[in-house]
């Protein structure tokens, strides 16, 4: 007689989303997370009165989340009070000038238009061409395993139409943006996004270039922080029983007879399951907690091989005014371009770059409630790395954030530096201690061509019997939806392979 | 001496398409050129990945 039906490993929102749906199974299902809060990279803390989110700042391409709570017996929308961003973007230039995207594919259309006339034409055959293929991913792509051929041609049968899109995978993001755009403020708007997945426009696979589409579908904040998501997980789990235990460690899996049976904990307490569900890194799980030995010779080569995801400095501010910015999310102008040459010259060499691309979130534009009156919350993001070539994070953190903060008051946010009330800065390194993602990799694994579908870490692990993977490690990768989708996959293959 | 023909004809073949190929890659674009060859570096790993 085993303790639980399930365990899972991990309370990010792969981990609840997959323990939240096994629960309303009717499995007795146990979630135990190493730190003293859940959500992973999608988590919100509280300083000095300003609410700061983890890692995730908006969520979009909402459906698969809305499965999820649909099979859960209720609505996102009833569990999350989700505000839409409007506008879905500021581009700010070098000069200081902007250019802020609304929502409304039609106002997105005039705004390119006055750019570019023939862009702004092009962006027409750009949602046509991308609405169709999302319609169609979100039906298979996201809610569908993707652990063998079996499976991609379950897809195709499912929706045929996915043949046409298949050419699309041959071509990068960059190549697909170009095609439809040729005016270098338009491509500036446009080519960040691509970072969304880990990788430059350059390596990014064609399909996701629909990005700068689906923001047109909506993007969304949770109101009172993105933890709101993992929570309303929780709280459904709870309803059908789930347990979550925090400040738990998982040490070992156990498994015999290539079958997972228990986990070990930190304390040496052992918990027997029927099965497992890991929500952490598919390399740690596989190297560390389950061990190479009950790996196949070409499983074991096949887990080295994959190369860490990117990883990112964030830099969490209280400010005492109303920043200059037009919007939740805001940009560092970049052509795609630009971007390759950062990720050529800067993440490829381990030479930190002060004066970078980045992502500029301010959630209490949003929602005033995260801070308190009259005060903002803004979350730097420049891109960064782990590995450096000189120094090490900790050393370089209090010069580190000097540095942004003089770059960022200087054309983006000016006035910033005189306003700041709190400031704390999460390094590459901080996220491997505090979230265990190793190498501080945000999407586990890059996400380039020959780490996707299939030759992404399978959901139903094809080693170990009784042992399921979810989160940023298995398809269909990282990002909020994604790993809210990969719960809802392996939910679904447990439910059919573990009677 | 049949056996040898064919082999003869699929080398050829192959040679064709692999000059083919090359022609095809040296007229795509930087970031293209790019994109392919990260993906004709990774192909090695690809059985160790589906394996898993």
């Amino acid at each position: 007689m085993k303790d639980f039906d399930v365990i899972v490993i991990g309370a990010g929102l792969g981990g609840l989303s997959a323990g939240a749906l096994l629960a309303a199974q009717g499995r007795s299902v146990l979630v135990l997370e190493q730190a003293d809060r859940i959500g992973g990279c999608c988590s919100s803390f509280e300083r000095d009165g300003f609410h700061f989110d983890t890692g995730a700042s908006i969520v979009e391409i909402i459906k698969p989340i809305e499965d999820v709570f649909k099979k859960l017996g209720t609505t996102l929308q009833k569990e999350v009070d989700l505000i839409p961003c409007d506008p879905v973007m500021s581009i700010i230039r070098p000069d200081g000038s902007r250019m802020t995207i609304p929502f409304s594919i039609e106002k997105t259309g005039e705004l390119i238009s006055s750019i570019s006339p023939e862009d702004g034409r092009r962006w027409k055959d750009f949602v046509d061409f991308y609405s169709e293929m999302a319609d169609v991913t979100l039906d298979t792509f996201f809610s569908m395993p993707a652990d063998s051929m079996t499976d991609l041609f379950a897809m195709l049968g499912r929706q045929p139409r996915m043949a046409k899109y298949l050419p699309v995978f041959l071509s990068s993001y960059q190549n697909i943006l170009q095609r439809f755009f040729k005016d270098e403020r338009v491509l500036q708007s446009m080519g960040y996004q691509a970072l969304y997945f880990g990788l430059p426009p350059a390596l990014v696979p064609g399909p996701y270039a629909m990005i700068p589409y689906t923001e047109q579908m909506g993007i969304y904040y949770p109101r009172g922080g993105m933890l709101k998501i993992p929570e309303a997980l929780q709280r459904m789990g709870e309803r059908f029983g789930m347990q979550v235990r925090l400040n738990t460690t998982v040490e070992k899996v156990v498994v015999r007879d290539q079958r997972a049976q228990s986990v070990i904990l930190a304390d040496g307490t052992e918990i027997t399951a029927r099965v497992v569900v890991s929500n952490i890194n598919a390399r740690t799980l596989y190297q560390k907690l389950v061990g190479e030995e009950y790996l196949k010779p070409i499983s074991r080569k096949g887990i080295r091989s994959y190369a860490y995801s990117k990883a990112v400095p964030m830099l969490y501010l209280g400010v005492d005014y109303e920043p200059p910015l037009e919007a939740h999310h805001n940009l560092i102008a970049a052509s795609p371009e630009d971007i390759n040459q950062y990720w050529w010259k800067h993440v490829e060499t381990g030479q930190l770059d002060y004066e970078t691309i980045g992502l500029i979130c301010w959630p209490s534009h949003t929602d005033a409630s995260l801070a308190p009156k009259g005060k903002h919350v803004i979350n730097l993001i420049p891109e960064g790395f782990y590995n450096l070539a000189e120094g090490n994070w900790d050393d370089l953190k209090e010069e580190y954030i000097q540095k942004e903060l003089d770059y960022y008051s200087r054309f983006a946010i000016p006035g910033l530096k005189e306003h700041v009330q709190y400031v704390e800065c999460s390094t590459p390194l901080d996220y491997e201690r505090r979230l265990c993602l190793p190498e501080g990799a945000i999407y586990a694994f890059q996400q380039d061509l020959t780490a996707q579908a299939i030759f992404r870490p399978a959901a139903r692990s094809k080693n170990i019997r009784g042992l399921y993977l979810t989160g940023a490690s298995t398809h269909p990768g990282g990002g909020v939806p994604s790993t809210i989708a990969s719960g809802m996959i392996a939910a679904n293959l447990i439910e059919k392979y573990e009677q | 001496m049949h056996k040898h023909t064919g082999f003869l004809k699929f080398l050829f073949v192959l040679i064709l398409l692999a000059a083919g190929g090359l022609i095809w890659y040296a007229f795509q674009s930087e970031s293209r050129q790019r994109y392919i060859k990260n993906f004709i570096k990774q192909i090695p790993e690809l059985p160790g990945r589906y394996s898993l």
